[in-house]
């Protein structure tokens, strides 16, 4: 009986006590809170009104919860409206480019390409994404491609609604705002870059090693002459002889002995070894790297790198022929002439064999 | 026969005993109540709660602004407070509040309690500026101070283009609690972003730019350059950004190209922009983006086929404004050519 009596005084103490508790009951701690916002950056590509274009998706969450969506909404506008492409293949995403994201931003972690889903009636495209453990002072951003999927509202509309930003952890999102022009491209143009070609001529003046010709082939010392040009086509050099020979072939000419050595081969046919024992005369010509702009080519009728060669050029009657070229703007590209005689034993005495060649070239602009 | 504590038994007899006490054989209080009783919490440093002398009637003094129990005597009474609530600065998503204590002591306490509908429903202003839906004491009571003073708070997380109403009670010690004071409402603005492009010579697009004869070996401006302007309300600011279709001047009939680049034309060819001559109205700072488009003299920033931010501000700005140079230096291989061209974009956005 005791028992029973005393469960009995507990259950009034419980009693009381509850009518006690309710007259502190409104200032017991209660605390319902509602989240913060995200922060959101949207950027198009295009600004220009009623144009397709793509753009960029940043969202700073409030809170660390892992991003698991995003939902864009484009703002409505009372004009010529923005237009979403409701189909969510056509919303592609990327994490690159970066740099027109805003400074600090890192690429969204886990973005989905396709969009889940896109709506023109509401304007909304929904984008899965996986970004675990966000910061909260970090923007996270993604691309979306501009192949349709949005085309912008008439220049300076006036949303009727603005667009917003969204996450899974925050369905009210971010508003923000965008600015439509009426062109936002401009063209730049040069009218002219001006056409360049200049030669240079080492020396005006090339001598045999020797004054006098030993028996067999002599080769002059050589001097360069660099071409330069803009042209993008490149440039090429032309020369021939300036005295008049048999054949117009060019020779090395002596009035006081009346003697015009020549060589035997025709006039521009490849490039020939020396033969021993006989007269013969022309040039040869060798290339090296221009400082800008590649390395130029002999021809094939006076290329001897070895000086074992040497070709025919016309005389002063005959034609230019291209002794060297490169096809491409470049600049101090040099070609060494070399005068190249071979002598016998019936070539006269004298001391006044001379030549001299003309050298002319072109850019071809 | 029934058993019960000591405890529950003295409590029983003590309602008994206060139940019929109030009467004798000469007298009787026909009505009574408790009063402002006991010691606790009735005194501040500003002020003390004198005695209870009873109620006269239960009714008490009311006006639109006050509420008064007859009968009480205080030395200090919470005053009913007011509130000052603006939009000083086209606020999308705060709004600054500003108590006017009146004569209410400093110690006293004030609750805000804000709402959309003008108080058919009510939230309340948090400890964290921000809303809840529950009022919490004394956590979310401050001081004149604690709402910043003469400065006052800004109410953070609200909703673009929104009235709030706000009105505010006070408490002092925790006998002394006013009915909520009158209200008053702003509206938050809109998110707002609003950019220009013009050239110098150009008002309206089509824009061109044009360089003009470009000397071989040397650093060109071009003839013209283009104008920014810049506004938004964005909390955090925003970027100017700009691009090149093919990332050089290039030649279609030559095939010639010049390099957009990042570095100094005084000694490197290329081409590239620089950003110049930086205002605003208010706010900001408006300024050109360094390390890259901030040079002076000949040094030019890369024109990429990705936007590079070239203009941009930390915080909401009116009136920005900015020009953009270009520069070019062609090589003396660069083709000779009369059609060397780049198309230009200009992108923006605002950090909301």
């Amino acid at each position: 009986m005791n028992r029973t009596f005393a469960k009995a005084g507990r259950l009034s103490l419980v009693a009381i006590a509850a009518l006690i508790m309710q007259l502190f009951i409104p200032f017991l701690a209660s605390t319902a809170t509602a989240s913060s916002p995200n922060h959101a950056v949207v950027r198009l590509d295009r600004m220009s009104a009623t144009m397709a274009t793509g753009g960029s998706i940043c969202v700073m969450p409030q809170s660390s919860s892992t991003i698991s969506s995003v939902t864009v909404v484009f703002p409505t506008t009372s004009a010529t409206d923005f237009v979403v492409n409701g189909t969510n293949t056509n919303w592609t995403t990327t994490n690159t480019p970066t740099s027109g994201w805003p400074s600090g931003a890192v690429a969204m972690g886990g973005i989905v390409t396709p969009a889940a889903s896109a709506n023109n009636g509401t304007k909304t495209v929904v984008f899965t994404t996986n970004q675990t453990t966000p910061s909260t002072s970090t923007y996270y951003c993604f691309n979306f491609g501009s192949s349709s999927t949005l085309t912008t509202s008439s220049a300076g509309a006036t949303p009727s609604v603005y667009g917003s930003v969204a996450t899974n952890a925050d369905t009210t999102g971010a508003q923000y705002s965008l600015s439509i022009v009426a062109s936002d491209q401009l063209a730049l143009t040069a009218t002219i870059v001006p056409p360049i070609f200049t030669m240079s001529f080492a020396a005006n003046t090339d001598n045999f090693a020797t004054n006098t010709l030993a028996l067999g082939l002599n080769n002059s010392t050589g001097k360069a002459v660099s071409a330069s040009t803009n042209a993008s086509g490149g440039w090429v050099m032309w020369a021939r002889g300036s005295n008049v020979g048999t054949s117009s072939k060019q020779s090395l000419k002596s009035v006081a002995a009346s003697k015009q050595i020549q060589s035997a081969s025709a006039v521009n046919t490849a490039a020939h070894p020396y033969s021993a024992g006989t007269e013969d005369y022309g040039i040869s010509t060798t290339t090296a790297a221009c400082t800008s702009g590649g390395t130029p080519t002999a021809d094939p009728a006076y290329d001897s790198a070895a000086d074992t060669k040497l070709g025919v050029l016309a005389d002063n009657t005959g034609a230019f022929y291209r002794v060297a070229a490169l096809t491409s703007a470049s600049d101090t590209c040099p070609v060494t002439f070399k005068f190249v005689a071979g002598i016998n034993v019936t070539t006269p005495a004298a001391g006044d064999y001379t030549d001299t060649i003309t050298i002319v070239g072109a850019g071809l602009f | 026969m029934v058993m019960m504590s000591r405890g529950l038994l003295h409590l029983i007899m003590a309602v008994v005993m206060f139940a019929t006490m109030p009467s004798s054989t000469s007298y009787k209080l026909n009505n009574y109540s408790f009063g402002n009783g006991g010691t606790a919490g009735s005194t501040s440093t500003t002020y003390g709660l004198n005695a209870v002398t009873g109620e006269q009637s239960t009714t008490t003094q009311t006006g639109t602004a006050y509420k008064e129990g007859s009968g009480n005597n205080y030395t200090q009474n919470a005053q009913v407070v007011t509130l000052t609530f603006t939009n000083p600065s086209t606020y999308y998503n705060k709004l600054l509040l500003v108590v006017n204590p009146g004569t209410n002591a400093s110690d006293a306490l004030y609750a805000v309690a804000i709402s959309t509908d003008n108080f058919t429903t009510t939230n309340y202003v948090k400890s964290d500026n921000t809303i809840t839906s529950s009022l919490t004491y004394p956590t979310d009571y401050r001081t004149y101070a604690g709402w910043g003073s003469a400065s006052g708070t800004l109410v953070i997380g609200l909703i673009p283009n929104t009235t709030y109403y706000v009105k505010a009670k006070t408490i002092q010690g925790k006998y002394s609690e006013t009915s909520y004071g009158p209200v008053v409402s702003v509206a938050t603005s809109v998110p707002s972003l609003t950019v220009g492009i013009t050239t110098n010579l150009l008002a309206v697009g089509p824009y061109t730019i044009s360089f003009g004869t470009l000397v071989i070996g040397a650093s060109n401006d071009a003839l013209d350059f283009i104008k920014i302007t810049y506004a938004t309300n964005a909390e955090s600011g925003g970027d100017v950004y700009i691009a090149g279709q093919n990332g050089s001047l290039s030649s279609a009939r030559t095939g010639g190209t010049i390099p957009s680049v990042t570095g100094n034309l005084s000694s490197v060819s290329g081409w590239g922009a620089q950003g110049t001559s930086v205002t605003q109205s208010s706010g900001g700072p408006f300024s050109v983006t360094a390390p890259n488009y901030n040079g002076s003299s000949n040094s030019v920033g890369q024109v990429s086929t990705s936007f590079n931010s070239i203009f941009n501000t930390t915080a909401p700005v009116v009136g920005g404004a900015g020009s953009i140079l270009l520069k070019a230096r062609p090589t003396n291989v660069t083709p000779a050519a009369g059609d060397y061209g780049e198309t230009l974009t200009i992108s923006a956005a605002g950090r909301f």
